[in-house]
């Protein structure tokens, strides 16, 4: 058995004793919000698993490469980093109306789309806290 | 805040012994942080301090804008000493003379005070900032090219701070340069123009503050800054516009609401950004770093790419 004590229990630790014991004793309005906006972040640490983003860059590593034959995609994928090609792509689509276009807008783009809401759900809690309410009440 | 620091840094610049009695921030600022400074043998300063390089905004700018803006007239508090260097507190800051406002929730604007701020802000979309020797980082060469470089400057600025390009951010861009809507003359734009930014009393526009984001440009972006931003929580939509209509003489078409809420959104998600690098280099570690970088900046580039998939109607 590991004698460290589990991340989770070390943020857990930090997210009550600043809840129950520090903003208790806190007046200065800057300070308190600051306080709970910790709390935020501990909670969020808590909660979030890994790192998303090694398997987003094959997500869209794959959705590029489903899309091969567009030429909006032809012209950017391979050959450069998975966010750039993305970026190129999209801004192509907007610039080059079209069937292709129409392709990464309905193929790609929601993709991305899709992993900022995942984002979003994730981190509730921060924007929560930012704007002052005490994660868990 | 290293108080000795700062009585000597005072003590040299007005001249005479200082010694400061009070120190206590005065707002929850993000951008920034504002002191207010009590000192034993005179009025009340205000110390304004960078916090690592958010926003990638410049204290410089601010500063020589305020000063050009006070000597002319513009409602502003008066600034006073700028030190650039950061070996003084340990960031760039700004001194000014601190202006005494109705004490309640900083966006609690009542009708007649918001009537006062919109006269205001036309007052500095009116500015004539040649005349008045207000010097930009950014001239376009061109009306027609102030949006567009606005576009380039926050793209930049998010750019600087993100190892990886942001495809959505991108595509907001490219976006924003294909809608823009035509400019004929420069204006002075606030940038962050609305309740909150501005020191009221008894219906009155006292000062207005936090010109970090002031530049050249169309005017239409403070008016829809205000109303989808700042302005949101203050009154309804529909007021803000009868306002706007009847006080300024402002009716912009749905098209361009709707541009230039996207703008702002853009400028807000890519200032934003900058957030999350300050934190990460631990430049500044407070949470709300965090926050603005992940959570916020995600908002607001959801918002933004909901406008974004069609044109602007």
């Amino acid at each position: 058995m590991s004698t460290w004590p589990s991340s989770d229990a070390l943020w857990a630790s930090v997210s009550a004793t600043v809840r129950e014991l520090v903003l208790p004793e806190l007046t200065d309005e800057f300070a308190r919000l600051a306080a709970i906006q910790l709390v935020g972040l501990a909670e969020y640490a808590r909660a979030r698993g890994p790192d998303p983003a090694d398997e987003r860059r094959r997500d869209l590593s794959a959705c590029l490469d489903a899309l091969a034959a567009n030429a909006l995609v032809a012209a950017h994928w391979p050959g450069r980093s998975i966010e750039s090609a993305c970026s190129a792509v999209l801004v192509d689509a907007l610039e080059h109306p079209g069937a292709d276009a129409d392709e990464v807008k309905v193929r790609l783009r929601p993709l991305l789309v899709a992993h900022l809401d995942a984002d979003l759900a994730g981190n509730a809690v921060l924007f929560g806290a930012f704007r002052g309410a005490l994660p868990g009440g | 805040m290293d108080d000795a620091a700062l009585e000597q840094f005072l003590a040299a610049r007005r001249g005479v012994a200082t010694r400061i009695i009070g120190v206590r921030r005065i707002s929850v600022g993000h951008s920034r942080a504002m002191y207010r400074v009590d000192l034993a043998d005179g009025a009340p300063l205000v110390v304004r301090m960078e916090q690592g390089g958010v926003f990638g905004t410049s204290s410089a700018e601010e500063f020589r804008i305020m000063g050009a803006l006070h000597d002319a007239g513009f409602p502003v508090a008066r600034v006073r000493w700028f030190e650039p260097t950061g070996t003084v507190l340990g960031q760039p800051f700004f001194v000014m003379d601190f202006v005494a406002g109705a004490e309640q929730a900083e966006r609690d604007v009542d009708a007649e005070t918001a009537s006062h701020f919109i006269s205001t802000l036309v007052e500095l979309h009116r500015f004539d900032w040649q005349r008045h020797g207000l010097v930009f980082d950014l001239v376009p060469a061109t009306a027609s090219e102030a949006t567009h470089a606005q576009i380039e400057r926050w793209a930049g600025v998010y750019r600087s701070a993100s190892p990886e390009p942001i495809a959505l951010l991108e595509e907001a861009a490219a976006w924003l340069h294909r809608h823009a809507p035509p400019l004929e003359h420069l204006a002075v734009v606030h940038g962050d123009a609305g309740p909150g930014n501005f020191v009221h009393d008894a219906g009155r526009v006292v000062a207005v503050t936090d010109f970090e984001f002031c530049h050249l440009g169309d005017p239409a972006e403070d008016w829809a800054y205000c109303l989808t931003m700042r302005g949101s929580r203050t009154m309804s939509r529909d007021a803000w516009l009868e306002l706007f209509r009847s006080v300024a003489d402002v009716e912009l078409s749905s098209r361009d609401w709707t541009y230039w809420e996207a703008f702002n959104l853009f400028k807000g998600a890519c200032a934003n950004r900058t957030c999350l690098s300050v934190f990460e280099q631990g430049l500044n570690r407070a949470p709300n770093m965090a926050i603005i970088g992940t959570s916020l900046h995600q908002v607001f580039l959801r918002r933004l790419v909901e406008l974004t998939a069609v044109d602007p109607a």
